[in-house]
């Protein structure tokens, strides 16, 4: 395995839990898939279609998004929206997260001291 | 669904993601994927793309559609996973091993007791050896995909009690021993015959060995008896058997063998006196009894002793490769 390889390794390793909170953050309001897709890009959060559509729906079934069918448009599409279980695992996630930056800040400030 | 023949490209890759889906998720999952590619071409062609370049870019970046539908559905894109893979390494391989070993024994105490000759009996062990060893491990392995995929919990997991005593072939010091006196009592036992004789007829000593026997025969006899003692005793001095000791010895023994089964096939190892006296002693003790099923099941016996003696050597080459190299780098 090259450098360039397992650095790509490594940081789809350190991003793979962001998505999961970045899609319960950005369905407060209701998405569809494509749209969450560009949402996500938008923000930084390159994600593949392919991993994003499976994960809405395990999310879905675990409780943390609820859907509903949208037949008004000319395409029926089905929206998400974080239920209160995700918002929850969202703040739980959040709270998580900003540990760890405060961790790895000190690691830093800790080193170049 | 329309016609095969009129199907887009995307119904075609549709169809397969949700071919393998359960009933109740396929209808949502159809909706859900066509709406996401309709809109993923769409913006595609905004950006100035052809339809069918779009079309052909959106699916290709989806992938292989069964790995889509086994994410959709949470079935793993492996055969057996980490829950289950070190214990079916536990279990599975020793009780192959077991199991293929007892069976070729079995079979091969039958066939020399049937008087099949030699190359058959080896043949015979082979072939049932690879069979039992591929049936075992077949159903094995689905047993333990099953248990896997049925979401078993695995009480055979790891705890500190599976731990082992650590050895480092302790056992090579006393076997380098056992090897030296077999080996001096063997060396002794030819000079004995090519110089007294073993055996006596009539108060008369005869040599047990073919007078053709020295120097050609004799002298590969005594390099494999010495041989292998030098490599045990080498063995005991560097610490571990050496991949290239293993290698030599390995060659002895093959050169051994070969030299032996041509020597039985020919019946030139043993001299013309000391065969009649067995095939006297033997026709007495069963009548009518010739020789030669006992030639077979000798060779055939020799055959397995070496593949058994070789496997048992390899087995410890590696494993003490294996630590040592583990204490090379723990260094």
């Amino acid at each position: 395995m090259t450098q360039d390889e397992s650095l790509d390794t490594h940081l789809q390793e350190l991003r793979r839990g962001t998505v999961v909170l970045a899609c319960l953050q950005l369905l407060r309001t209701p998405g569809y898939g494509y749209s969450l897709l560009e949402d996500l890009k938008r923000h930084g959060f390159v994600t593949d279609a392919n991993t994003l559509y499976p994960l809405l729906r395990r999310l879905e079934k675990q409780g943390y998004l609820v859907s509903e069918g949208n037949t008004d448009e000319a395409r029926p599409r089905k929206f998400y929206r974080t239920a209160p279980a995700g918002i929850e695992l969202a703040e739980n996630l959040t709270i998580e997260w900003s540990a760890l930056t405060q961790a790895i800040t000190a690691l830093t400030t800790e080193g170049e001291s | 669904m329309k016609e095969t023949l009129t199907a887009t490209l995307t119904e075609r890759y549709i169809y397969d993601v949700t071919a393998s889906l359960p009933p109740a998720q396929q209808q949502d999952v159809r909706t859900e994927l066509a709406a996401s590619i309709a809109d993923q071409i769409e913006a595609r062609i905004e950006q100035g793309e052809d339809a069918a370049d779009a079309e052909r870019a959106v699916l290709t970046d989806l992938g292989d559609p069964l790995a889509l539908a086994a994410s959709y559905a949470d079935r793993p894109l492996h055969l057996l996973g980490p829950r289950f893979y070190l214990t079916w390494r536990r279990i599975a391989l020793p009780l192959t091993a077991l199991l293929a070993g007892l069976v070729a024994l079995g079979v091969t105490i039958g066939n020399i007791v049937d008087e099949v000759p030699w190359h058959e009996i080896v043949i015979d062990g082979v072939a049932t050896t690879v069979t039992v060893a591929v049936q075992v491990l077949f159903w094995l392995t689905l047993a333990f995909v099953i248990m896997d995929r049925t979401g078993a919990t695995n009480t055979e997991a790891w705890s500190v009690k599976s731990l082992k005593p650590i050895s480092v072939q302790p056992q090579l010091r006393g076997s380098a021993w056992g090897e030296i006196v077999v080996a001096a009592i063997a060396l002794g036992a030819l000079a004995w015959d090519a110089f007294i004789g073993l055996a006596w007829v009539d108060g008369e000593r005869i040599q047990v060995l073919h007078p053709d026997f020295w120097p050609v025969w004799g002298g590969i006899a005594v390099a494999s008896l010495v041989i292998p003692v030098l490599i045990s005793v080498h063995a005991t001095r560097v610490g571990r058997r050496t991949v290239a000791s293993s290698v030599v010895s390995t060659v002895v023994s093959l050169v051994g063998l070969a030299a032996m089964i041509w020597l039985l096939a020919t019946n030139t190892l043993f001299s013309a006196e000391f065969t009649a006296l067995i095939d006297g002693a033997l026709s007495e003790a069963l009548g009518g009894f010739t020789a030669s099923p006992v030639t077979n099941a000798l060779i055939a016996l020799l055959v397995i002793v070496t593949i058994i003696d070789l496997a048992d050597t390899w087995w410890h080459t590696i494993k003490s490769e294996r630590l040592y190299r583990a204490s090379l780098s723990a260094a």
